[in-house]
């Protein structure tokens, strides 16, 4: 039988190309372009007009609005803007306070279109970046309860995806020390006991535990750790109970990879587009410190972002597959259905379907590879000291002079964003 | 043509309802003594419970020793996991208290704007007479000092419709002698309550 073609639309064509049209706006059109832009601009130095492109929120589809608070969040943070910085990311932890359910509307959308029609809530683990972040914006303000507050928040945050976050130790260093800062150093202490039982560098954590060991009172464990600490050599001058001065400084080095597309054809036809990270192993940069020319025994706590961003990817692999197997079938019943019909809409459609199947590369582009915490002890005689941080054997911060006298605690917090190449 | 006509009733009749569950926007006013949470999370009327209960609690605290205790207070700290200001509550407890006649209270926060009005009265632009005498601020009989706590509980991951939280608040306050660093007098108010969400949404 042969194909009946015409030039006029018959009224079934024109209701299919209303249901296709209809598809396309629930696609969405999540423009991130700007935020590309504006990363670009940070990097290359240029940071104010990387502000200016951010300048207001509807630059970025409302789809996307949390990556715009994250990513700007960042350039705030690095350019030294702490108190902005804070804004964007309250902003962002409130966004998803608000969208913590199953929406129905990106659900369907999510069914015939792609998961870029859907509101953008983070990986797992860049949801609990937020409060990394708000903790050190929070702390080089000297806002230690504000940065408390957030320590509890990421505790949640940790205790509702263990099985990867758990692996950030960065992050819990650094919640123990928002806890020290504010002076809740039972809570401080708890958090560093049971990181010093998941990493292997015991001895960094003993010579944190060994001063709130003491002043809490907890003899026992004092001895047991100062043991520790003598067995290895490691019984630095940080350990002192008496020396309440350390710079603690937040390195930020390289960047994290950015999610690729991949896809599975399912037949001539039909594919599934899944978003995937391919991570090679990058090493943190070493550090070395010297404090008036005097090299620092102190060791860095270190996460890598990349390995726990493709965790927290993988942790909802799942999740992912079972939507894209709802999407194939529902597509193809619905190209099905419209096949039987009209022949030539039928195909148009499932051409266009195959089209809108698109994964959801969308992510915390401007975070770096790795984030390092370093405690670095600093002079007990009251002076200005000359703090130096080499990178790969290059300087890369000269801290001269550091102000001794003005923060609770004696802790003195330095947020430092090595170039991406490091 | 039957059919276009249903479709247009059908659109019709959607974009009615649209409008209907749009809304209009609308404001009211509430009674401040009145209770009124609209989540589990910390609000006007948890403060507003905390300092009647504080205020009136350390308005019975009798000094045997002194008619007029001298307070200074150092505030509330926040050890919940929520982004309060707890400055509005010391403050409120502060105004009950001054306005109660029962203490004095020392300013701590226009310590160092009284300095600088001092030193501006002594460079001569201010007649004598008329300066500030020195060595005549109050000293503290006692600190006012508290902590606010949260304990926040969420129902385990399992099939539901909805999200329990529980959450606990607790503000402890404590009048510390300065002369001797004993705790004379402490209280706390305690605040438990359970909210749910719907788990799916539009």
């Amino acid at each position: 039988m042969l194909r009946r073609y015409t030039i006029w639309p018959t009224l079934g064509q024109v209701k299919l190309a209303t249901v296709l049209l209809l598809f396309i706006a629930l696609s969405g059109c999540s423009t991130t372009t700007a935020l590309h832009v504006a990363r670009a601009q940070h990097f290359s130095g240029d940071s104010s007009a990387a502000l200016d492109t951010l300048s207001s929120s509807d630059v970025v589809a409302s789809k996307s609005r949390l990556l715009y608070w994250m990513e700007k969040a960042i350039v705030l943070h690095e350019t030294g803007n702490f108190e902005e910085s804070t804004k964007q990311l309250l902003a962002a932890t409130q966004y998803l306070a608000e969208n913590d359910y199953i929406s129905l509307r990106d659900e369907t959308r999510e069914l015939v279109a792609n998961e870029w029609a859907s509101d953008y809530a983070g990986e797992y683990s860049e949801q609990l970046w937020i409060h990394s972040y708000l903790m050190m914006n929070f702390l080089a303000l000297g806002q230690f309860d504000s940065a408390a507050v957030e320590a509890r928040q990421a505790l949640a945050r940790i205790n509702s995806q263990p099985e990867v976050l758990q692996h950030d130790h960065f992050t819990r260093a650094l919640i123990a020390l928002s806890f020290e800062a504010a002076g809740q150093l039972n809570d401080s202490y708890i958090v560093n006991r049971k990181l010093a039982d998941d990493i292997d560098q015991l001895s960094t954590l003993d010579q944190i535990l060994l001063p709130q060991a003491l002043r809490l009172g907890f003899s026992n464990d004092a001895i047991a750790i100062e043991q520790r600490l003598k067995k290895t050599g490691a019984l630095y001058q940080s350990a002192s109970p008496t020396n309440p001065n350390v710079a603690i400084v937040f390195v930020a080095s390289g960047l994290i990879p950015t999610k690729a597309s991949s896809s599975i054809l399912t037949g001539y036809t039909t594919r599934v587009s899944f978003p995937q990270y391919h991570i090679h192993n990058v090493s943190p940069p070493n550090l070395r410190v010297f404090v008036n020319g005097e090299l620092c025994t102190c060791q860095p706590i270190s996460s890598d972002l990349g390995n726990l961003v493709s965790d927290s990817l993988s942790k909802r692999g799942l999740t992912i597959a079972g939507k894209s197997l709802a999407r194939v079938v529902t597509k193809d019943a619905l190209a099905d259905a419209i096949e039987d019909k009209d022949q030539l809409a039928g195909d148009l459609t499932r051409l266009l379907l195959f089209a809108l199947e698109e994964a959801d590369t969308r992510s915390w582009q401007s975070l770096p590879r790795h984030l390092t915490m370093l405690r670095i002890p600093l002079p007990i005689d009251g002076s200005a000291p000359h703090v130096e941080i080499r990178a790969n054997g290059i300087t890369a911060q000269e801290i001269l002079p550091l102000a001794l006298d003005k923060t609770q605690q004696g802790l003195h917090f330095i947020p430092l964003r090595l170039n991406p190449s490091y | 043509m039957p059919t276009l006509t249903k479709t247009l009733q059908l659109t019709a009749l959607l974009l009615a309802f649209s409008t209907g569950i749009t809304g209009c926007a609308t404001t009211r006013d509430i009674n401040p003594n009145a209770s009124v949470h609209y989540d589990a999370s910390f609000d006007f009327s948890d403060k507003k419970q905390i300092v009647n209960h504080l205020s009136q609690s350390l308005l019975e605290f009798v000094d045997l020793n002194n008619s007029k205790p001298v307070l200074i207070s150092y505030g509330v700290g926040n050890q919940t996991s929520e982004h309060i200001n707890t400055g509005g509550i010391s403050d409120d407890i502060r105004l009950a208290l001054v306005q109660s006649g029962k203490y004095q209270l020392i300013n701590e926060s226009q310590r160092a704007n009284i300095a600088d009005e001092s030193d501006f009265q002594k460079t001569g632009a201010v007649p004598a007479s008329q300066r500030i005498s020195q060595g005549r601020q109050l000293g503290a009989d006692y600190i006012l000092a508290g902590t606010l706590r949260s304990i926040v509980k969420e129902q385990p991951r399992q099939i539901r419709i909805t999200k329990k939280k529980l959450v606990h608040y607790s503000l402890n306050l404590e009048l510390t002698d300065t002369e001797t660093g004993a705790v004379t007098w402490a209280d706390k108010v305690e605040i438990a309550r359970e909210s749910s969400r719907p788990i799916i949404g539009w």
